[in-house]
């Protein structure tokens, strides 16, 4: 158990997190090589790029959304600040950095942490229960879009069962090392999946606004070159 | 270099107690020893540890450290003049110069220069015969240190006389030879023993001469390489170039002859072309 | 693009992503925590391959463009532009190559401010600055030409550069000449370290002869490997002539290699067996020999496949002749070796890499063959009215090198060791256990000094003897053992009617009331850890007991904020012990030597203060306990001991280099 411990906080870990990085990192390049190609190609001097900059920055502060599908809205809003802040300020992975790398930040109060794990689980579910209510969700969505936000509840679960041992029915090292385990997936899934969205969502927006204002049936061809044809929006 | 100051170390009064490597370490500001991979046993010269103590059967200790060769080859070898010998003996490295190209290590036939490796930003290490303690006119530490008096401090001819004095007084006791006095052009650093030193050095009887000679014997052509060479190459060019001028001017005159002979005769000009181009190849 | 050319490319732009993240593991943590670069090594495969075999790969620049320019042989002028673009980017991975190398990096420009003429380094350095800008200068109209630089003010530039040719050739040449040889010169200082069959007073002719013959095979090497990805058509007859010549400059590098053998007498020792001089016949069979005799062939040399063979086997050779000056035929301190890590050959290589990628970069995008390199039709830009733009496979390029980037960098990410993320710790040196032997106490007749020793057969000596039953103590030093008379301490220290194994044994576990002293002591320099968090969690009850450490429910989990140990073990300090308390927190316990010396040497330095008669067998002498006589005999009964050679001493003189000295002038 000790040994597949080490081996899932050391090189495991590192490749995860270097794959994370330069694929994430990666996902970002490409989109901005083949928008600038395609704008060239396109020699449409007519792009209207401050509304496309605002189209976008709306887009990322998600109020609008929130007043259209206000349950849907909320709970994907809190889930997100949720998965956010405990992974990054929890003061236990601040102290792992601070152990290994001397690199240190301030972490959220113990009791946050707490809360938000457990609504970062609760909320993860409400997410997939709405999904497959609403008729018109579920039409559009794949296994994909069931299966990442039940994914990402492991680590948390796992993780708030090794904070509170008194709680806890499973044998310690076992769930750390789920824990540990299924922080790593999911750094290797980011890149992989949809997930990239947390970095490539300024990106998509733009594209998607830039493919407005080409002459018609561009768009489909910029989806056919982003190798997403036929992908849901 | 008659002021040049050195030690002398006496092995056979040496006891091994250490109390100079740990007087050097204080010095220094060295901290403690710490084994890695790239060193033999943790009690060899390492980058926190400037002097050390071999330890030979039949209690006989040995102790290594810079010898300050009067003609250094690391000063010759370093790129940039960060190793220097100063007129009073050691030599000394600055650390603000060093670019860390390491070839003072591979000059050194003691193999006395170590580095700091496991660091990201590393230095030469290696004994600077206290260098700040002489300028207040004070010993090296390790020989204030020394409770046997097993090392000397003093002016250099003072310490080879000195060493000669101990091995006539006492020809039973020393092997006849003061290590240090002729090697690699002499050291300032030197030895009077009661067993053979050879295993301190690789080459222990070099023909004395000293290495930035060896360099120097390849440095010093470098302006003849550059003016020879120069005019060789210019030379050439020019011959060449002249030679070919003339040989199209003379493809010329041809062409002009043959065209004045043609002037009067049937037309035959496809050869002409391919004699032109034939001369410029040439 | 072709398919050859794509995979090629895909190939190089991983091993790109594996250097991109080596670069973070060099410069974070060190040269140490990422090559096995050494004292005993203090060059290694970066200076050996990337900077002395890749300045003499790029010799092929200034031995064709003076041939041409100088010489006038125009024919040849269809490989200058290849050639002078090979040593460009040759000696720009040469500067890169070093910017790993150098532990101060960025001190890289100080040759040029602090001048130190006495050095070899700091000519070859200068040199290789300047010659790095002429030949940027060589091959800038190659650039201009390009109709990106239309602007007026770039064709002044052309014209003035263009007429500047001649003199910058021979600038080049005159460089060239100084720094291939002086990179031979670098050896002279080391006559020490460097095999005599390679260290020889005209080092840097052979250096420079063999530069020059390398740079013509590397030229015919490059241009077959372009006509191979870029399918163009391969000049025969250029290659032929050019192989004819290097095959001269061969031959003429052999006859001075053994002719410099010969005189200084070595010649015999490159015969004699040794790895060595097997080591230097197969190099020079396979850069020089070999493709000598093939290229006398007129067959061979009139074949694409034999001038691919001569020129892979000369620009192989004599990398191998580099690598050999450099790494493999240095003396190293006896015991010591140097093998490069897989980080370094990645590095290597990685560089290699991308510069073969601007290599690839650069001919297609500008005239630097005579024919166009680009093997597809530019695209025609975006049309509306036909809706034919953006082709997936001309974006799917860059999706596929960087997918190739990204999981290079990870996988060497994965097999990273701990030293490259981490940081480099101190080596472990585990002690070995005591073991009791059959051993004697001597004493002379007075009985002023006494002495142990290990019993060997036909003990006879004018001193009194004593058998005994004794320690072996794991004293590493020089790979010594220390002699403890374990008995002998029990009567003296022992109370009548008390255990007092405590007095010593400090820490006595529950289990084991006299615990050897490495078992938490387990390295012989280090503090070892010796907490083991697995084993308190089982003790403990799992999940319940968590709490009984980590009472502050509110702080994050981790040692700092829990309970010290001391609090609960508070019986394994024994009544009346020597060493008292070992500090509230005793999750590490010191190295073996701290804790040994601090036992025994400060409890017999409070004997000699109570009973001074004593003090000649003060502990304050190593050799009181550290007998080196006793090495070579205690060696033989512990077999498996790790680091029993002293090696702070060099290796005896081999016959060889004394042969090689006699005959030197």
């Amino acid at each position: 158990m000790e040994t597949w411990l080490s081996w899932a906080r050391g090189p495991f870990f590192w490749a995860s997190l270097t794959f994370m990085f330069l694929g994430l990192a990666r996902h970002v390049f490409v989109t901005v090589w083949e928008v600038v190609r395609a704008t060239r190609r396109a020699g449409d001097k007519r792009i209207p790029h401050r509304k496309i900059a605002a189209v976008t920055l709306a887009w990322l502060l998600p109020f609008g959304k929130i007043k259209s599908r206000l349950a849907f809205g909320l709970t994907s809003l809190v889930f997100h600040i949720a998965i956010i802040l405990v992974p990054l300020f929890l003061a236990g992975h601040v102290a792992l950095w601070q152990r290994n790398t001397g690199l240190s930040w301030p972490a959220i109060p113990h009791l946050l942490a707490d809360v938000l794990t457990v609504t970062a689980v609760l909320t993860a579910v409400c997410l997939v229960l709405q999904r497959a209510i609403a008729k018109d969700t579920r039409r559009l969505s794949r296994f994909q879009d069931y299966f990442l936000p039940l994914f990402i509840a492991v680590p948390f679960a796992s993780g708030f069962l090794v904070m509170h041992p008194a709680w806890n029915p499973f044998p310690y090292e076992p769930t750390l090392l789920a824990h540990v385990i299924s922080g790593n997936v999911l750094m290797i899934l980011l890149p992989l999946t949809k997930l990239s969205h947390c970095v490539l969502l300024p990106g998509t927006q733009l594209v998607s606004e830039l493919a407005w204002h080409w002459p018609p049936d561009a768009g489909s061809r910029v989806g056919i070159a982003l190798g997403k044809e036929g992908e849901p929006v | 270099m008659r002021s040049s100051k050195g030690i002398l170390i006496d092995t056979s009064l040496c006891t091994g107690c250490e109390e100079c490597i740990v007087a050097c370490k204080k010095e220094n500001g060295l901290g403690k020893d710490r084994p890695w991979r790239g060193q033999g046993t943790i009690g060899e010269l390492s980058a926190s540890r400037w002097s050390t103590i071999i330890r030979k059967p039949g209690g006989h200790y040995v102790r290594n450290q810079c010898r300050h060769c009067l003609e250094p080859a690391c000063v010759s070898a370093c790129i940039v003049g960060a190793l220097k010998k100063l007129p009073e003996g050691p030599v000394v490295y600055d650390e603000n110069r060093c670019m860390g190209c390491r070839y003072c290590m591979l000059a050194c036939p003691y193999g006395v220069p170590r580095y700091d490796w496991d660091r990201n930003t590393p230095l030469v290490q290696k004994c600077k015969l206290c260098e700040p303690r002489l300028a207040k006119g004070r010993p090296p530490a390790c020989v204030e240190a020394c409770p046997e008096k097993a090392m000397i401090f003093g002016g250099r001819d003072e310490l080879i006389t000195e060493a000669h004095r101990r091995i006539q007084a006492n020809p039973n006791r020393y092997v006849p030879h003061v290590w240090g006095e002729t090697e690699f052009g002499g050291t300032a650093v030197m030895y009077v023993s009661n067993i053979s030193l050879d295993f301190l050095a690789w080459k222990p009887d070099t023909d004395d001469k000293s290495f930035p000679e060896l360099s120097w014997a390849a440095l010093k052509k470098v302006p003849g390489i550059v003016v020879g060479m120069g005019t060789l190459m210019a030379g050439t060019y020019w011959i060449i170039g002249r030679r070919m001028r003339l040989a199209a001017m003379e493809a010329e005159a041809n062409k002009h002859v043959k065209e004045l002979e043609e002037r009067g005769t049937t037309n035959d000009s496809a050869n002409e072309p391919e004699e032109t181009t034939d001369g410029k190849n040439e | 693009m072709n398919r050859r050319l794509t995979i090629l490319k895909t190939i190089l732009w991983a091993f790109v992503g594996g250097l991109a993240m080596l670069t973070v593991a060099r410069f974070w943590h060190g040269l140490g925590a990422t090559t096995n670069l050494s004292d005993a090594a203090p060059w290694g495969l970066w200076i050996a391959l990337d900077v002395m075999a890749g300045v003499a790969l790029a010799a092929g620049g200034f031995v064709l463009a003076g041939t041409v320019y100088v010489f006038g042989r125009e024919r040849y002028r269809p490989l200058v532009r290849p050639a002078i673009l090979t040593a460009f980017l040759g000696y720009v991975a040469v500067a890169v190559g070093l910017f790993y190398d150098l532990g101060l990096p960025w001190h890289i420009w100080h040759p040029m401010v602090y001048w130190q003429h006495h050095s070899v380094l700091f000519e070859v350095a200068m040199c290789v600055i300047t010659y790095l800008a002429v030949l940027a200068l060589e091959f800038s109209p190659v650039v201009l030409e390009h109709p990106m630089f239309g602007h007026p003010m770039f064709r002044g530039i052309l014209k003035v550069l263009k007429r500047a040719t001649i003199p910058l050739v021979i600038a080049g040449i005159v460089l060239s000449t100084l720094h291939q040889s002086s990179l031979g010169s670098l050896f002279l200082i080391t006559p020490h370290r460097l095999h005599p069959l390679w260290y020889s007073p005209i080092i840097y002719v052979l250096f420079f002869v063999s530069a020059v013959a390398l740079g013509m095979m590397m030229v015919s090497f490059e241009s077959l490997f372009s006509a191979f990805f870029y399918g163009h058509k391969v000049r025969k007859d250029l290659l032929a002539n050019l192989g004819k010549a290097a095959a001269v400059v061969l031959t003429m590098y052999v006859v001075l290699r053994v002719g410099d053998l010969i005189v200084r007498g070595v010649l015999p020792s490159a015969l004699d067996g040794s790895w060595q001089s097997v080591l230097f016949i197969s190099e020079l069979l396979v850069c020089a020999v070999i493709p000598v005799a093939l290229l006398l062939k007129r067959r061979v040399r009139n074949s694409v496949a034999g001038l691919a063979v001569c020129s892979i086997l000369t620009v192989l050779g004599m990398v191998w002749n580099r690598l050999n000056v450099a790494i493999v035929a240095i003396n190293r301190p006896a015991g010591m070796s140097y093998f490069p890590s897989w980080m370094e050959l990645l590095v290597s290589l990685g560089v290699i890499s991308a510069a073969t990628l601007s290599f690839l970069y650069l001919v297609e995008q500008l005239k630097v063959y005579e024919e166009r390199a680009r093997t597809f039709p530019r695209k025609p830009s975006y049309d509306p009215a036909s809706l034919h733009a953006l082709a997936p496979y001309a974006l799917s390029t860059p999706r596929r090198f960087s997918l190739a980037f990204v999981i290079a960098a990870t996988l060497v990410a994965y097999f990273l060791p701990r030293d490259a993320v981490l940081g480099v710790r101190p080596t472990r040196t585990p002690v070995d256990a005591v073991r009791a032997v059959d051993g004697l106490l001597r004493e002379d007749r007075e009985g002023t000094t006494k002495r142990l020793d290990i019993l060997t057969a036909g003990v006879d000596t004018p001193e009194v003897t004593k058998r005994k039953r004794l320690f072996m103590i794991d004293g590493n030093r020089d790979g010594n053992t220390v002699l403890f008379d374990h008995a002998a301490h029990i009567k003296r220290i022992s109370i009548p009617g008390r255990d007092s194994c405590g007095t010593c044994h400090h820490l006595n576990m529950p289990l084991d009331r006299n615990s050897s002293c490495s078992e938490c002591h387990r390295d012989m320099y280090e503090p070892t850890d010796i907490f083991s968090h697995s084993s308190h969690v089982r003790k403990l009850n799992g999940n319940d007991g968590c709490t009984r450490c980590h009472s502050d429910n509110s702080a994050a989990k981790t040692r700092d904020t829990a309970t010290a140990c001391s609090e609960c073990h508070t019986e394994e300090v024994a009544q009346g012990a020597f060493v008292t308390s070992p500090g509230a927190r005793w999750r590490e316990a010191p190295g073996y030597m701290d804790a040994m010396h601090a036992l025994c040497v400060t409890c017999h330095q409070k004997t000699i203060e109570n009973t001074p008669e004593r003090a000649p067998t003060n502990l304050a002498r190593c050799d009181a306990c550290h007998n080196v006589d006793h090495v070579a005999r205690l060696r033989e009964m512990i077999p498996s001991h790790k680091k029993m050679t002293p090696s702070d001493t060099f290796p005896s003189r081999n016959p060889i280099s004394q042969a090689g000295r006699n005959k030197q002038p």
